[in-house]
């Protein structure tokens, strides 16, 4: 399996690589985006871990790229900070796996498990769902939890929003910045 | 002295008053004595003519019968005729005293005097009996009877002279009275003339300055205090009075004088002021009214283009001022009014004070628009530095501690103690530093704008017991035990659930932290008045001494001392938060039992 790690700071992106790498994967690296669509142009990957925040080409910049070529790899998205707005252009690029730094390699390793090999949750399907970019199916695959916990709540609004938003940039704007601390992966030590 | 001059005309007025009666009731007496006396002095002679008549004829009855009886019958009785001879004598004294200077009078008398002669001889001649013969006899009838009619006819001319007398003393008594008439009325002529006098003189003594001071007082009414009393010339009770009045205005001149002066540099003095304060500063009347304004007023209404009115912000806040009769005191630059001026932005901080008199008689508005423009800048360049600064150091932070966790894992290779020992206590530092970056920036969040809440119905114990349970693997190390105490039934809370599970987390920990091994922290929620839900936090720590407790709640403030780490940011973050939930969050006072009591108010739902 490959892996590319995007980031412009050497050594979270050395790190990053060094904690990924083992005897199944393969990290490489890119430190900036333009680096990184060359790369991408040059092979498959499996995995694109890429930095929110980069001096030419950001994170978005990127996956946009790609979803312009029709190319949907899963991505996680790596930032110190992220505003509403950005998370949900992310998540309308079928990104829905955010990591906030400082991470963890235990967390790491484990947020990129959780999207290699989803687990047999309503949650992993939604999720599994928004990669692909089919807000409906996300939210469907919610709907019928009875109690949802935050985290599920959260992404049920979300995908809901999203799935009849063409129309309604207004109720995007109502979403609250809050939604942020539930929508991002969290370990299972974080709880 | 005016007393004395009324006293001295007043006098004079009575002695002329005594002085008419006494010449009048004089003029009288005299009068009445004359006509009194001539009156006697003139019926005694009429009286005295008719005397001598009766006694003449009663003579002639008694002894001229004789004659006709024969003669020598009886003897003649003397006493009779003796005794009227001597009356009658007697009488014609009286009368001729009477006469004395009246020539006619006189003459009548001696006449009277020489008939009488003749006739008492008549009689002697008779009585002596010198009469015998009848021829004799008649012949003496002859001459009585002649005489007797003389004596009559004198007696008559008496009479009417003495009447002629009376009528005139009568006469002289009328011309008498004409002229003490005259007198008298000379005397009241002259008691008027003086009461006319008096009258002027009290006049212009009295009523005059009266007047004038009534004038000069209704001047000062007014408010003329220029107006002056003349002072009587002469030494009157007025002079005082005058001088009196005059000084009194002099005074109030003098004190006017005064007022205008304080008044009018009053004036300067707040004049200055106002021009001395750089903010704008406008002054309203209750009826909306600008009253006063100072330059920098003028200056903003000039560039704004508004010249004499309010600008439109500040005149809405200050209709909403009135509905509510409140002043209008923000502190925070963050409710700053913006204005456009030459294509720049402007932020003023309006201060709206209601001020009034004592009695409320001046009531009226004063607002003074703080430019915090500068503050607005350099707040915003503060929290755009902070957010940045935490950003860059953050970025490579997390690059190091990667590294530092992966070395850890000992997958790259294994550790010596000694590295493990320092690689550890890096770790440690940079999981600090990343604690006090992020507290860092949830400042700069909250600062860049009040948290927006998603406020509504939640379960204050729920939260209490979460945040509980979050700490519990954490207190349990050190044998700290948590105690939650509810009361029964109690009403959700209004509130935003994660954002007050922050402020209750900040508290439990911060609880946690100070309280020392083995000991207990206790979460109480119990109602707090009708409108809120209070949650207590206590600890057995040694408390925050009370010095510091006012400031506990600041932004970076950190009791000197602490052990732990932290920047001081999570109580002024927790205030934050409260403050958006229309809450509050304190400390209560210390006592013997519970050193340290931290407490929440949430508006109920």
């Amino acid at each position: 399996m490959k892996l590319l790690v995007v980031d412009d700071e050497p050594t979270l992106r050395m790190g990053f690589a060094y904690a990924l790498s083992n005897d199944r994967r393969l990290a490489e690296t890119a430190s900036n985006g333009r680096e990184a669509l060359a790369k991408l142009q040059e092979k498959e990957f499996d995995l694109l871990l890429v930095d929110l925040r980069m001096p030419d080409i950001d994170g978005l910049g990127v996956v946009k790229h790609l979803r312009k070529d029709g190319r949907m790899i899963p991505v996680i998205l790596c930032s110190a900070f992220i505003t509403i707005e950005r998370a949900l252009q992310a998540i309308r690029l079928g990104v829905v796996d955010f990591l906030m730094k400082p991470v963890k390699p235990a967390d790491l390793r484990e947020a990129v498990d959780t999207v290699l090999a989803p687990p047999e949750t309503p949650l992993a399907r939604a999720l599994e769902a928004g990669r692909r970019c089919r807000m409906d199916a996300a939210a469907k695959a919610l709907e019928p939890l009875a109690a949802p916990d935050p985290r599920e709540a959260a992404w049920l609004k979300i995908f809901q929003v999203l799935s009849r938003m063409k129309a309604d940039e207004e109720a995007l704007q109502r979403l609250p910045e809050r939604l942020l601390d539930q929508i991002a992966f969290r370990g299972e030590d974080a709880a | 002295m005016l007393r004395t001059r009324l006293r001295y005309a007043l006098f004079t007025l009575v002695i002329l008053l005594w002085a008419v009666s006494a010449a009048g009731l004089m003029l009288l007496n005299d009068a009445g004595e004359r006509v009194q006396s001539e009156l006697r002095a003139n019926y005694s002679v009429v009286a005295d003519a008719h005397n001598f008549r009766v006694a003449c004829s009663v003579l002639n009855n008694y002894y001229l019968t004789t004659l006709a009886e024969p003669q020598g019958e009886r003897p003649l009785d003397r006493v009779l005729f003796d005794e009227t001879r001597r009356r009658i004598e007697q009488r014609l004294e009286g009368v001729a005293a009477v006469a004395v200077g009246r020539p006619r009078w006189e003459e009548v008398v001696a006449r009277f005097r020489a008939v009488l002669e003749q006739y008492f001889e008549g009689y002697e001649g008779l009585i002596r009996g010198d009469v015998v013969g009848r021829q004799d006899r008649s012949d003496l009838l002859k001459a009585m009877g002649g005489l007797t009619q003389r004596i009559t006819d004198l007696s008559e001319n008496l009479a009417s002279l003495a009447e002629e007398r009376l009528f005139a003393a009568a006469d002289a008594l009328s011309k008498e009275k004409t002229k003490n008439t005259l007198f008298i009325l000379t005397l009241a002529g002259l008691g008027t003339a003086i009461a006319g006098l008096i009258y002027y003189q009290l006049v212009r003594q009295l009523v005059d300055p009266v007047a004038g001071l009534k004038h000069s007082i209704d001047e000062v009414k007014r408010g003329n205090f220029e107006m002056t009393v003349s002072v009587p010339t002469r030494d009157s009770e007025f002079a005082s009075l005058a001088t009196a009045f005059n000084e009194m205005a002099a005074e109030l001149r003098l004190r006017r004088r005064e007022t205008d002066e304080s008044l009018l540099r009053n004036t300067l003095v707040n004049r200055a002021l106002l021009a001395a304060i750089p903010s704008p500063v406008y002054v309203i009347s209750e009826d909306g009214e600008i009253v006063q304004l100072n330059p920098a007023a003028e200056d903003l209404n000039d560039k704004l283009g508004i010249s004499p009115r309010l600008p439109k912000k500040v005149a809405r806040l200050l209709e909403s001022c009135r509905q509510r009769d409140s002043s209008l005191l923000p502190e925070d630059p963050r409710e700053a009014l913006l204005f456009r001026i030459d294509e720049r932005e402007f932020y003023f901080l309006p201060r709206i004070f209601r001020f009034s008199s004592e009695l409320d008689e001046h009531t009226g508005w004063a607002i003074l628009l703080h430019d915090v423009s500068r503050i607005r800048w350099l707040d915003d360049m503060k929290t755009n530095m902070l957010s940045t600064v935490s950003h860059e150091i953050k970025t490579p932070l997390t690059g190091i501690r990667m590294v530092l966790h992966l070395l850890l894992e000992e997958n790259a290779g294994t550790l010596s103690e000694m590295q493990r020992t320092m690689l550890a206590s890096a770790n440690d530092d940079c999981e600090r530093l990343l604690e006090t970056l992020k507290q860092l920036l949830d400042l700069s969040r909250a600062e860049s704008g009040a948290p927006q809440l998603d406020r509504r119905a939640v379960d204050l114990l729920e939260l209490a017991q979460q945040s509980v349970s979050l700490f519990r693997p954490q207190a349990g190390a050190r044998g700290i035990r948590f105690r939650v105490a509810t009361e029964d039934d109690l009403p959700p809370v209004f509130a935003d659930n994660l954002r007050l599970s922050e402020v209750i987390n900040n508290l439990v920990s911060n609880a946690v932290k100070h309280t020392p091994d083995n000991s207990e922290v206790v979460v109480e929620i119990a109602r707090h008045g009708s409108e809120f839900l209070r949650l207590c936090v206590s600890d057995e720590g040694a408390g925050i001494p009370e010095e510091f407790q006012d400031r506990i709640f600041e932004r970076f403030f950190r009791a000197p001392g602490q052990k732990t780490d932290g920047v001081g940011l999570g109580l002024f973050i927790c205030r934050e938060i409260m403050r958006a939930h229309e809450g509050r969050i304190g400390v209560k006072e210390r006592n013997e039992e519970q050193p340290t009591v931290f407490f929440v108010d949430v508006p109920l739902a």
